[in-house]
């Protein structure tokens, strides 16, 4: 069992938060992924959301069940903002390529992330986050700290780069360390009270990271890049997310991973408020061995700019 | 840094903590663009472009191996904080740090650890003419060190007094020359005074609220220092001693980025694991990005690594918030 649980755990912190990299996204309910972002929101941010997925294996499937749910609050008084992000623990599979089997896991995910914005074209960041996975055979801690730091340049243009410093610490005592790198570039153009047209592309990799106990596999190498786009126009919001995932094989594994994902979405504001309603699908394959996930979330945020 | 005899078994201390805690950064000739970053030689706060107090917290991580194996897992926490200010053409910088070391002692193995450290400063520089300054400085710390199952937990106090001087020259470069005295004292060993000599070179480029670019390299030197036994206490001996340091810091629309290097090489001639140490290196690199403001409220972050080789193998990592403000 000890050696089922420890497959996957990259995709604990990404299942399906929506992060951005760079600039956050329109629909306040999304957390930022790197803290420098955070620096750009419009205002300050209440929000919520709540998503429901199923997977199709070739052995195995899982019907439709709950992702996970979550709170956002970022609070923005004036050139520094402070963002919580609190997500309940909620189910997600994970996928033993070589025998084709589901596990299911619950996972957690808490952040916080402050950040300064200096002379409306430079942020920096340190974010601090954690998560919980339980499965039936342990429990892993996971915390994450980082530092980030994004450049506006005429006038829509943003930078950013950042690293966080990633510890999973195991039931058994041991833990594993490693370094995530993101970086990206947004553009952003537009009036947030009329309308606005923002897109992102961003990249982040991380090394293989082991412990000494041969049971626990090692963190797969990671790289991961991911494009968004996001109209908003008067009243509506319209949203487009691609996300392609690289997860390097480890021990007798021959095949690496990649997990492909696409996420559409239309949002309607009325008022401070923004109602969002997003569905996506995607693959994830390991040589020809392939796994169908799908994708419905439900977003509802306050934004007082 | 001694190497004390107890009874017939050599053992070093180190202080080893000093360089997990980045204790041992700081600014020689010249100040950092940082505001929170500390000076070692006093007549390098005459450079501080402006008076600053801030904060930091670091948290990390490491490990030690021997012949491959993981002996040991830590974590180091700390606070430090740097008030820097001005009276008159005197400026005047205080700091102060405490950094403690969490680690599971399953089985003691040879090689010393650092289990806390406190480090406290007072420097005082006087500016002439925009080419001369002048400092003294004090230095205290406090270090915590479990040894052998014996003495788990040992306390050694060492009181620095340093005088030291800069010059600018051609309106970029900088020339630093410090002397510092070191008198130790601890519990179980003889005390033991000896003698750091520290020079270095900078080179500055640009004009505060521009483009800057700041490089640094110094260095660092002690010759051995024996005190033999007397009474109930142990022979001290601190070994020659190197440190090169190296900074490189570039400044643009108020972001700075900083990168820091910081190599010790201590010459010993010891048996510890079984293995003959004839040197013990350690190597500490930082990096990080901070907002610097005009004035007002200063934000950045450090990541850090550190490696400690001698009959072990010590990697650390660590990461660093800081917080100040720009008067």
């Amino acid at each position: 069992m000890k050696k089922i649980y420890l497959l996957l755990l990259v995709t604990i912190f990404s299942v399906n938060v929506s992060a951005q990299v760079v600039t956050p996204s329109l629909d306040g309910a999304f957390p930022v992924e790197m803290a420098s972002a955070a620096g750009w929101r419009f205002g300050s941010t209440l929000g919520g959301q709540t998503s429901f997925g199923k997977v199709d294996g070739e052995t195995e499937k899982a019907d439709y069940h709950n992702i996970d749910s979550s709170f956002l609050l970022a609070y923005q008084p004036s050139n520094i903002v402070a963002e919580f992000y609190w997500a309940s623990p909620g189910t997600f599979y994970q996928w033993e390529t070589e025998t084709d089997t589901l596990n299911e896991t619950n996972n957690g995910d808490g952040r916080f992330s402050l950040t300064l914005r200096g002379e409306k074209n430079v942020t920096i960041g340190i974010g601090y986050r954690i998560a919980d996975q339980d499965t039936t055979s342990d429990t892993i801690n996971k915390s994450l700290y980082e530092g980030s730091f994004s450049l506006r340049m005429l006038d829509g243009l943003y930078l950013a780069a950042g690293m966080q410093r990633v510890t999973e610490k195991f039931h058994t005592g041991d833990s594993r360390k490693w370094n995530r790198i993101l970086t990206g570039v947004s553009l952003q153009v537009g009036d947030p009270l009329k309308n606005l047209f923002r897109t992102e592309v961003s990249f982040q990799t991380s090394p293989e990271s082991s412990v000494d106990d041969p049971a626990i596999k090692p963190h797969r190498e990671t790289s991961r890049i991911q494009a968004a786009a996001e109209l908003l126009w008067g009243a509506f919001l319209f949203s487009y997310q691609y996300r392609n995932t690289t997860l390097g094989a480890v021990g007798t594994e021959i095949d690496d991973q990649i997990v492909a994902r696409h996420r559409y979405g239309i949002g309607l504001k009325i008022g401070s408020a923004t109602l969002g309603f997003y569905a996506g699908g995607g693959t994830r394959t390991a040589g020809d061995k392939v796994l169908k996930t799908q994708l419905y979330q439900g977003t509802l945020s306050l934004n007082f700019i | 840094m001694k190497i004390a005899m107890i009874g017939s078994k050599a053992l070093l201390f180190l202080g080893v903590l000093l360089l997990w805690a980045n204790c041992g950064f700081g600014q020689v000739v010249t100040s950092s663009m940082d505001p929170t970053q500390s000076i070692l030689m006093p007549s390098a706060a005459g450079w501080r472009e402006k008076p600053a107090a801030g904060i930091g917290y670091h948290e990390g991580s490491g490990t030690r191996d021997l012949n491959n194996q993981e002996i040991y897992q830590f974590d180091i926490s700390g606070l430090d904080g740097n008030l820097a200010f001005t009276v008159g053409n005197a400026f005047i910088e205080m700091y102060g740090s405490q950094s403690t070391t969490n680690v599971q002692l399953d089985q003691f193995y040879e090689g010393q650890f650092n289990l806390k450290f406190n480090d406290a400063r007072l420097n005082i520089a006087l500016a002439g003419n925009d080419f001369l300054t002048i400092g003294l400085g004090v230095r205290s710390t406090e270090s915590t060190d479990h040894i052998d199952a014996n003495y788990d937990s040992e306390t050694t106090d060492a009181m620095r007094a340093i005088g030291s001087i800069s010059i600018k020259a051609l309106d970029m470069f900088y020339f630093g020359l410090g002397f510092e005295r070191v008198k130790e004292e601890n519990t179980y060993a003889v005390g033991l005074t000896w003698n750091n000599v520290i020079s270095g070179v900078a080179m500055h480029l640009g004009q505060p609220g521009g483009t800057q670019f700041k490089v640094e390299y110094s260095l660092a030197y002690s010759e051995s220092q024996v005190n033999t036994l007397s009474g109930d206490l142990v022979e001290n001996n601190h070994p020659q001693t190197a440190i090169s340091r190296m900074s490189g810091e570039l400044m643009f629309s108020g972001l700075l980025f900083a990168f820091k290097s910081e190599e010790k090489k201590i010459d010993v001639d010891i048996v510890e694991n079984g293995q003959t140490v004839k040197e013990i290196k350690m190597v500490n690199n930082q990096g990080g990005v901070l907002w610097i403001p005009e004035n007002g409220l200063s934000m950045g972050f450090y990541f850090l690594t550190g490696t400690n080789t001698a009959s072990y193998d010590d990697s650390i990592s660590s990461f660093k918030v800081k917080l100040a403000y720009v008067f």
